[in-house]
């Protein structure tokens, strides 16, 4: 039998029911790209207002060593270099770029002729040979690649490795464990061999012996193409686990596939273990081997919407969520990400950024009423971390941090698995957030 | 965009798995059991299941409507729940009364007296069952002969196989077993019933403890839905398998005498009282089989699975505290210091 990490976990649903091809989002006229797509120190802009930029280019340079830099994802004139409202309604900063009607249409017709060539483009396995790691190192930094699983940690950085901190093992997440969610299911379905090139960049990169792909049962296409595309030559793997939320935790999938455990507040080299995800070696191959930087990404359309609306598209970054096609439900969440970690968006002319991997729109409200707790232990048993989430949420309910943080509040993931299976619907994960900000040191 | 968006933190999804739910299986899980008791206790068990139900939920409304004021409960199927159980409890001539006393103890003391579902330490059916074994032990204890085909029991009573073999082994103790008894004929020898007539509850008995086969039948429909673990009703029997080995007693007659197995499936399982880890739960079942074992064999009383359970449910706060899950991740490095 396949396995999976071993503590804890839930089984919701998977409702994983979008359309698996890739479909060309239209580029937007308007493009709002923010300069904080990543974590880290924010992007400083290298163009002032009314500059003319050209999609590609770099608008906004990383601050540090720790920080993105941010290309132009359209053809266009920079209108303004102000504060943008996000998803979640709050200002950040960010560089909007008009595209006239004819840069739109030039644009356009580029777009469509790379993506044309790339699915049956020649594979170039030496690629990576060529390259020294510390070359690789720059494209990946230069495009602006972050991890594109949600986490936008600098790609670069988690690959700056020192031959001392003995790197053993690269693992590509495509779990995709959140529900609804599709886009890494379909670009291992549709580029699986440029994913493998990635992955080969990567090792390069990082130095790094053997890489293992790993991704849930739940997705048998795109693991048959990956499986095809590995070269029995290469030292990269497949590994199908069994579902199992929440997967794609990165401590979750080190264990799982190494069996290794990473000390609370370790970080995943302690154990000889980098993870990145999927869409990411995608990104760092096209990085490479066509010199395109990080403006566009796969993102998922998805949740209680008509069959013919659900579907993945690769989208600009700076397409406002408004423009993809879909019937708002009634009463509608609209989650940007998936529906166990993704948050609800209260602006949806918001833009697209690195880090969105969807949106799932959901009908109707989410909370059923709160009853009392029958300490049923189901949150103990579904907690992956081994924590005591009904214990967590009464010591965040009581305010009492210090309890809480003796109880290691601050290993929780927040991946909501406790909510979830809680039969009498107590909001244990948002007291438990509490608990982890208040107690933090 | 002119459509109201809905803001709400994560997770946005829910199992469909309900408090009144867990409540509904387990009452469904008890439909053999209740079966077999109207099998073989007839109409006074149906009469005291209703009067035992009723009174709970009767008492629990009443108590949050006019004394705590608050929104009544009684949906979530526990009230109900407990009556069923206590009823099971209970021999099936008790005086209905007494099954209402029961009934108030259970549900006033035991459980709204503590704030109500989820906040009792104790298991509200066993307690108002003690209370009334505690208050009326010769009602408690006089047990109806079975009468199979859902008739009118024909008032005969009978000891429990429990009672016998204590019966037998003082009677041995006290008086050598050859010595006749001066004075009075000797009683005829009560004969303990085959094992076959134990798994099918052809026995006298509380209601819903005779059937063996039937509560196991329960166990295995909760296992099925995933309602309970198989942890506790096994460490149970560990437990007691630990005190029979010891005391030189069958096992077999053990677990399919008394209110064992109606006790270890249905009563000790209950969420509330029992602990949360798979730790916790061992230690309390195996506790629970060793006391019910060693009163069973050493005490005052025939039987012992209710104080063994009561006592266990008021470690349960402890095992919770002491008996942590593991934690994932390794002993914190003290990484800043």
């Amino acid at each position: 039998m396949r396995h999976s990490f071993s503590k804890g976990g839930i089984h919701p649903p998977q409702n994983k029911t979008a359309s698996r091809t890739i479909h060309l989002q239209p580029l937007p006229m308007t493009a709002c790209v923010p300069l904080t797509q990543h974590i880290g120190s924010p992007a400083i802009p290298v163009v002032e207002r009314g500059a003319t930029v050209s999609r590609g280019m770099m608008i906004a340079r990383d601050a540090s060593f720790v920080s993105a830099s941010v290309h132009a994802p359209i053809s266009g004139t920079v209108s303004a270099i102000d504060n943008v409202i996000m998803p979640n309604g709050k200002p950040a900063q960010a560089i909007v770029i008009k595209a006239s009607e004819e840069q739109h249409a030039a644009d356009t017709i580029a777009r469509e002729r790379y993506w044309a060539q790339i699915i049956p483009g020649d594979t170039d396995r030496e690629l990576s040979e060529k390259l020294s790691s510390e070359e690789i190192r720059r494209y990946i930094s230069q495009a602006g690649i972050v991890g594109l699983g949600g986490a936008t940690f600098p790609s670069h950085v988690k690959l700056s490795l020192k031959p001392e901190q003995k790197p053993e093992i690269l693992i590509l997440n495509g779990c995709e464990c959140e529900p609804y969610l599709m886009c890494d299911d379909a670009l291992m379905s549709t580029y699986p061999a440029r994913i493998v090139e990635g992955v080969e960049l990567m090792m390069k990169a990082g130095g790094i012996p053997k890489a293992v792909i790993a991704m849930e049962d739940n997705k048998p296409e795109a693991a048959e193409a990956i499986r095809r595309a590995i070269d029995p030559g290469q030292n990269i793997s497949l590994t199908v686990l069994r579902t199992k939320y929440p997967q794609g935790g990165e401590k979750q999938l080190i264990e799982a596939v190494t069996g290794r455990r990473l000390a609370s507040g370790a970080l995943p080299i302690s154990v000889g273990a980098v993870v990145h995800n999927v869409a990411t070696a995608f990104a760092v191959w096209q990085a490479v081997a066509t010199g395109l930087p990080l403006i566009e990404r796969v993102i998922t359309i998805t949740g209680d919407i008509p069959a013919e609306q659900r579907r993945n598209y690769m989208a600009a970054i700076g397409t406002p969520f408004s423009e993809f096609q879909f019937t708002l439900p009634a009463e509608a969440r609209a989650i940007v990400g998936g529906p166990m970690m993704g948050r609800t968006a209260v602006n949806l002319d918001a833009p697209v950024t690195k880090g969105t991997s969807g949106l799932t729109l959901l009908a109707g409200k989410s909370r059923r009423p709160v009853q009392a707790c029958i300490r049923c232990g189901a949150c103990v048993d579904a907690c992956p971390m081994g924590l005591e989430p009904y214990l967590l949420s009464a010591y965040g309910r009581l305010r009492l941090f210090d309890e809480a943080r003796q109880a290691d509040v601050a290993d929780c993931l927040e991946c909501g698995a406790c909510s979830w299976s809680c039969p009498s619907s107590r909001p244990l994960l948002d007291y438990i957030r509490i608990a982890k900000q208040r107690s933090r040191k | 965009m002119s459509q109201t968006l809905v803001f709400s933190p994560s997770p946005h999804l829910h199992t469909s798995r309900t408090t009144g739910g867990a409540m509904r299986h387990v009452l469904i899980a008890l439909i053999p059991a209740i079966a077999c008791a109207l099998y073989y206790f007839g109409l006074p068990a149906l009469t005291v299941l209703l009067v035992s139900v009723a009174s709970c939920v009767a008492i629990e409304w009443a108590i949050t409507r006019f004394m705590l004021r608050r929104p009544s409960t009684v949906a979530d199927g526990s009230a109900v729940l407990t009556g069923v159980l206590l009823a099971l409890n209970l021999p099936s001539c008790l005086p209905l009364w007494m099954v209402v006393a029961g009934a108030a103890v259970a549900i006033g003391i035991a459980k709204m007296a503590f704030g109500g579902l989820g906040c009792n330490i104790f298991n509200p059916a066993l307690v108002g069952r003690v209370f009334l074994l505690i208050s009326f032990p010769v009602a408690m204890t006089t047990w109806p002969l079975p009468s199979p085909g859902f008739g009118d029991a024909d008032g005969a009573t009978g000891a429990t196989i429990l009672s016998i073999s204590k019966y037998a082994a003082s009677h041995e103790a006290n008086t050598g077993a050859s010595m006749p008894v001066l004075g009075q004929e000797a009683p005829p020898a009560p004969v303990l019933p085959d094992n076959t007539d134990m798994l099918l509850g052809n026995m006298g008995g509380s209601m819903g403890e005779t059937g063996a086969a039937a509560i196991i039948l329960g166990f295995v429909y909760l296992l099925a839905m995933r309602i309970i673990k198989w942890d506790i009703p096994v460490a149970i029997v560990a437990g007691m398998a630990f005190i029979d080995l010891i005391a030189g007693y069958p096992l077999v007659t053990d677990l399919l005498s008394g209110g064992l197995l109606l006790g270890a499936v249905f009563m000790a399982t209950d969420y509330v009282t029992s602990p949360m880890t798979r730790k916790g739960m061992w230690v309390y079942g195996v506790f629970i089989g060793i006391i019910a074992a060693s009163i069973r064999r050493w005490g005052a009383y025939p039987e012992g699975v209710s104080f063994a359970i009561l006592i266990m449910n008021g470690a349960t706060p402890l095992l919770n505290r002491y008996l942590r899950p593991s934690r994932f991740s390794p002993a914190r490095k003290e990484v800043r210091a």
